[in-house]
């Protein structure tokens, strides 16, 4: 990335000191409903702070966000950023937060740089400022050299990079993404996350959601956990990683075994929840010392033999699921 | 400033976005042009020599008499007319109501009876025809002929009756029919209704305006998608989020399209203007009005325009603008007089045509062009126009603002 980021607007001289947003027992429900999308969720995120927003689908993320930015009014509860709520003053309110949305909302038609103008004018940018920040974006995105082609002829990488930068150009306090790394090469995602990373050095507020558990775990100093509505965890990531117990044992097998091998070890006492990549077998136990002999001499019994096994430490995807469970979610 | 700037980003991209969809400026200024060439040449020899039956007569009987009776039984076995008959409602009155039922072109034709003076007044009869001068050259000459046609009908029946009556045994027969002729006596005096001098109508006059009113209405199709496209494409949502009033969005989609329109209609007025002549097609006259005409492009641009916006905020998928929008735009083309003419339709479906928008545009074209008015005669035309356009627009504002609001 050749551009560094402004310093010169008010909104990111601030002083990260105090809330960026403050969302005090939140429910949100669609029109028409019967049930609840967010219950009865607070939320309060620090200035400056990188929050990464997990949960199944249905969990209530896009809901809360929408609340957050303002597309949706909460039935009960209230939401502010830097102390302004919505009501008091709808323009001032959306000034302070830039929304990168999950799909690609740009003009196909236009080029980068006159989705930019668009986009920053109706931001309310203007004169020197509004090029200023434009030039500054695509600079930012590494895409000055494409300025002048129309984004329909972008590729992937390049669209979601855009569609990135296009929130940034007010120079907002607050970030909101959602999902903004959605099928780009891994050349693009790492562009991304270095972008992000950069705007949350120079004090941006954060609030990222991904189904890449891997993203939040290398980017995020802060994870909520959404499910069904509910915060239901909260916290830097070794704080969560630390309050759940247990630990995972990991086993390879011969393709050929894998069946049978799953068959009596995720019945076995102690194992939470057994999940299978390929030939790698995944169990969640309570105590990886305690049940270790009781897996062999299942195996054992069966007559089969692990080709490679690892006693390890939870990661994210493994606290998440023990959280909130490996049923499927086709809920929205 | 912050909002002039505003407008002028949605202005900028919608007008972008319009000029770099190469197929949809085709269809949206091209086809009517070439659309209105297609109909005018097919229709040409249609417009005139077209038989449309019934015609509709109005007939304004001021004298009870034998001959006048017989006259109207005359007409009546007429195929090819409709009888319609008036009130006598004092001789002014009448002929007023009579003038106007062929001058908006109700009635194709319209007579009035009235007794002649002298001596034998119940068999003198005087018969005045008026005739609509938007109907087509040769659809007028036979009307006219019809009525000489029952005339001479009825003078040869006078003429039979009166010279048994007269021809004394022994008379001669050059003094007895030169009687009987004087006694029949029946006059027949042509008036046609409207400005002396005022263009025979053509295929032209009636396709260009009506195929360029139904591409202004046909742009509900692309407004309503290029809303539906935002949706899709999670621009509005984006849009949600930033300090921008619905107003702004709304003002800024439509002016594009608005002169969009009237580019279209400017071509299509000077194709049948200028090509149309070198084809064969017929001449387009647009009057003498052209402030007139502006008013009249204006109004109905508007309305068209309002009505694309109502169907953007109605429609949820592009499925939907494209059928719905095109479906209610040919339904108000076909009551309306664009796809088949009013004076060919029966004078139920004439009367529906009167609610469709689509009539009033046309009718106000057909004013300046064929009937020759100026602002006065466009007035209720344009005054209907713009009352559906601030209804349409109305709700559509109305509509689109509780989209962007917080749900």
């Amino acid at each position: 990335m050749v551009a560094t980021l402004s310093s010169s607007s008010p909104s990111s001289a601030t002083s990260p000191a105090g809330l960026a947003v403050d969302m005090e027992d939140v429910v949100g429900r669609y029109r028409g409903a019967n049930f609840v999308s967010v219950d009865h969720v607070s939320l309060k995120v620090q200035r400056g702070a990188f929050l990464g927003l997990l949960g199944p689908n249905g969990a209530g993320k896009t809901t809360l966000l929408s609340m957050l930015c303002a597309l949706m009014r909460p039935a009960s509860g209230t939401v502010s950023v830097h102390g302004l709520s919505f009501d008091e003053n709808p323009d001032s309110y959306k000034d302070l937060l830039g929304f990168v949305p999950q799909g690609l909302a740009l003009y196909p038609r236009l080029t980068g740089r006159e989705n930019l103008a668009v986009f920053g004018r109706m931001s309310g940018l203007r004169g020197d400022l509004l090029w200023e920040r434009i030039e500054f974006a695509l600079a930012f995105a590494g895409l000055s050299e494409f300025a002048g082609r129309r984004v329909g002829t972008y590729s992937g990488g390049q669209q979601r990079r855009l569609n990135l930068v296009t929130a940034l150009l007010p120079d907002p306090p607050v970030l909101i993404l959602d999902e903004p790394t959605v099928g780009v090469d891994p050349q693009s995602r790492h562009a991304i996350h270095e972008n992000l990373r950069a705007l949350s050095r120079a004090g941006k507020t954060i609030i990222y959601t991904s189904h890449y558990l891997d993203e939040i775990e290398h980017l995020c100093d802060e994870i909520a956990i959404l499910d069904a509505g509910r915060l239901i965890a909260r916290g830097p990531l070794d704080d969560l990683l630390a309050r759940s117990s247990g630990q995972n044992i990991e086993l390879r097998f011969d393709r050929d075994h894998v069946t049978r091998a799953l068959a009596v070890l995720q019945d076995l006492a102690g194992v939470q929840e057994a999940m299978v990549a390929s030939s790698l077998v995944t169990l969640l136990v309570d105590d990886a010392y305690l049940r270790l002999p009781g897996v062999l001499e299942a195996l054992r019994a069966i007559a089969v033999r692990p080709v490679a096994l690892s006693i390890g430490a939870r990661d994210l995807e493994q606290v998440f699921l023990s959280l909130t469970g490996t049923r499927l979610r086709d809920g929205v | 400033m912050r909002r002039l700037s505003q407008l002028q980003a949605v202005l900028q991209k919608e007008t972008l976005g319009l000029m770099r969809d190469a197929e949809a400026l085709l269809i949206l200024i091209v086809m009517p042009a070439v659309f209105v060439l297609i109909m005018s040449l097919a229709l040409r020899d249609t417009f005139h020599h077209g038989l449309p039956k019934p015609m509709r007569l109005v007939v304004l009987e001021q004298t009870q008499t034998k001959t006048a009776a017989r006259l109207i039984e005359a007409l009546r076995h007429d195929q090819a007319l409709a009888l319609v008959f008036l009130p006598f409602s004092g001789d002014r009155a009448s002929r007023k109501h009579v003038r106007e039922e062929v001058r908006t072109g109700r009635a194709s034709l319209a007579i009035v009876l009235k007794a002649g003076r002298g001596p034998h007044s119940d068999s003198v009869l005087a018969v005045t025809l008026y005739t609509n001068p938007a109907l087509p050259a040769q659809m007028r000459a036979l009307g006219v002929s019809l009525v000489r046609q029952a005339l001479v009908r009825v003078k040869a029946q006078r003429l039979a009756s009166a010279m048994r009556h007269l021809m004394p045994p022994g008379a001669g027969p050059v003094q007895a029919f030169a009687d009987a002729e004087r006694h029949a006596r029946l006059s027949l005096m042509i008036v046609k209704q409207g400005l002396d001098g005022a263009p025979t109508p053509t295929s032209a006059q009636q396709n260009a305006p009506a195929w360029a009113l139904l591409a202004m209405f046909f742009l509900a199709v692309p407004l309503s998608v290029s809303f539906i496209k935002e949706r899709q494409q999670g621009v509005l949502t984006r849009l949600r989020t930033l300090p921008v009033p619905s107003w702004v969005l709304l003002t800024g989609k439509l002016l594009p399209y608005f002169v969009i329109n009237m580019i279209q209609l400017a071509v299509v007025l000077l194709e049948g203007m200028y090509l149309l002549p070198l084809l064969g097609g017929g001449t387009l006259t647009i009057g003498h009005a052209p402030f007139a005409l502006l008013v009249v492009a204006a109004s109905a641009n508007g309305a068209a325009i309002a009505y694309g916006l109502l169907v953007a905020t109605f429609v949820r998928s592009q499925e939907q603008a494209t059928s719905f929008g095109a479906v209610s735009v040919l339904i108000m083309a076909a009551i309306g007089g664009i796809l088949v003419p009013t004076m060919v339709m029966p004078p139920s479906m004439q009367r529906l045509a009167h609610v469709s928008p689509m009539f009033w545009g046309l009718d106000g074209f057909q004013a300046i062009f064929v009937r020759g008015d100026g602002l006065a005669g466009i007035l209720p035309d344009t005054l209907r126009l713009t009352a559906f356009a601030g209804v349409c627009l109305v709700i559509a504002a109305l509509r689109f603002h509780r989209e962007l609001k917080p749900q």
